[in-house]
């Protein structure tokens, strides 16, 4: 079986700055694509999942990844599923691809459609997560695009590491004991809930932007009062929200801090926390209003204030 | 419905090169809100129904308003039937500093409501016929 090696730049700054690119980051997998490219439909979770890119005229590349059954032999998984995707004949024009963190892969192959338009396939094995990736680019012309620019930067998280997470323009660093539960991404109004097992200590993360267009809308506390709107059953404000500061991304940003306390009837229902912890900060360096909600402050905070990281490697 | 007319299927490519147009000859007037961000607001005239001349008689000068945001106002700004909807996409990306699918998203859903208005129409260009 032929192989091809991939040139890799080691800086992941300089892959960044090279041209216009954003990081996309989800469950643990982490790449470059370029600007105009964006996640269309995500689903899934670290076990199993799948993520379709597009630009605004066609799908553009289609990622899927599935825990790896511990004793299956990852040549003959990647046998099996490159012939199950690309046909029987073409399958034996497939050959292997050298990654550029080589020990991070049990196995990688290519196929490389010979006659474009028409899809390039990657198959891949990765041993820090135990996972197997499998990537589709849809090839309009005879480029280089999958191999030479998006596996060269595609890399995976250990399993039980904490997860950077990145996408459209929000970017957050959660720790290891952290799942994502759920998720909204409408254009400019980006959520992501993270929670421990079993769905406790539920923190969501919430951006909207412009903050300009945001806070001509309503002010900070307005849509701090938006946000716990949903949970007006279960908890009521114990004070007016009081002015506080948090350090994002290097910057001082000022915003408010509200708390809600369980409704007293509700003492009985102990799976509803007992306080919750609602943080307004607007950040006036991205253009952002960035709202979050926790029952745990410390872990709020700590989430909040890796917002914004992957802007900060450009 | 039996006798609507059948509304051609686009392509994606084709409905981004879709250049809309006025359908309404009404001046935005711009209302002046935080940071510059000016919203707008538009008078257009009300037209008799068809089908209701006779039962419902409008008023000769009656009116509706349609109040725009800021993003609904560059929009509709950027609409002249010269600008193509791809076009329109990136201007407000820029100008929002928005990425793509952030600003596409909202301006064809806003497109689209638009049209529904009857206040933007866009031209599709007839087949050519084949000589036989």
């Amino acid at each position: 079986m032929k192989t091809q090696n991939v040139k890799s730049t080691t800086d992941p700054r300089l892959r960044i700055a090279n041209c216009n690119r954003q990081l996309l980051a989800w469950q643990g997998w982490q790449l470059l694509i370029p600007n105009d490219w964006n996640p269309v439909k995500v689903e899934g979770d670290f076990d199993d999942g799948s993520l379709l890119i597009a630009d605004m005229h066609a799908a553009r590349l289609g990622l899927r990844w599935r825990k790896a059954a511990k004793t299956a032999d990852p040549a003959k998984w990647a046998d099996r599923a490159m012939r199950a995707e690309v046909g029987k004949l073409a399958a034996s024009e497939v050959s292997d691809l050298a990654m550029p963190q080589a020990s991070a892969w049990r196995i990688s192959r290519l196929y490389t459609e010979p006659e474009p338009p028409g899809r390039d396939v990657w198959m891949g094995w990765s041993e820090p997560s135990g996972r197997v990736m499998e990537i589709v680019y849809h090839a309009q012309a005879r480029d280089n695009v999958l191999a030479g620019d998006v596996l060269t930067t595609l890399a995976d998280t250990t399993r039980g590491e904490p997860l950077a997470w990145s996408i459209f323009d929000l970017s957050v660093k959660t720790p290891a004991k952290l799942s994502l539960q759920w998720f909204k991404l409408n254009a400019g109004d980006l959520s992501l809930a993270f929670s421990e097992k079993r769905g406790r200590k539920l923190s969501v993360v919430r951006q909207i932007g412009p903050a300009s267009l945001a806070l001509a809308r309503q002010p900070l506390d307005g849509w701090m009062s938006q946000q716990r709107h949903p949970l007006r059953k279960l908890y009521r404000p114990m004070s007016k929200p009081e002015p506080t500061v948090l350090g994002v991304g290097g910057q001082k940003l000022e915003g408010l801090r509200a708390t809600l306390s369980r409704k007293r009837r509700l003492w009985w229902l102990w799976v509803v926390a007992k306080r919750l912890v609602l943080l307004g900060l607007h950040d006036p360096a991205r253009k952002r209003l960035l709202i979050g909600q926790s029952e745990d402050e410390q872990v709020l905070r700590d989430l909040m204030a890796s917002i914004g990281w992957a802007k900060g490697t450009e | 419905m039996l006798f609507n007319k059948k509304q051609p299927q686009l392509s994606a490519e084709q409905a981004l090169g879709l250049k809309p147009m006025r359908l309404v000859e009404a001046e935005m007037q711009r209302v002046q809100g935080v940071d510059d961000n000016a919203g707008g607001l538009l008078t257009v005239k009300l037209r008799q129904p068809k089908w209701g001349r006779r039962l419902f008689r409008l008023p000769e000068h009656a009116t509706k308003t349609f109040e725009f945001d800021s993003i609904g106002t560059f929009v509709w700004e950027n609409i002249d039937g010269k600008t193509s909807v791809e076009q329109i996409i990136k201007r407000l990306s820029k100008r929002y500093d928005l990425n793509l699918r952030e600003a596409q998203v909202p301006t064809l859903s806003f497109l689209q409501t638009l049209i529904k208005k009857g206040l933007v129409g866009v031209p599709l260009e007839k087949a050519k016929k084949e000589p036989v």
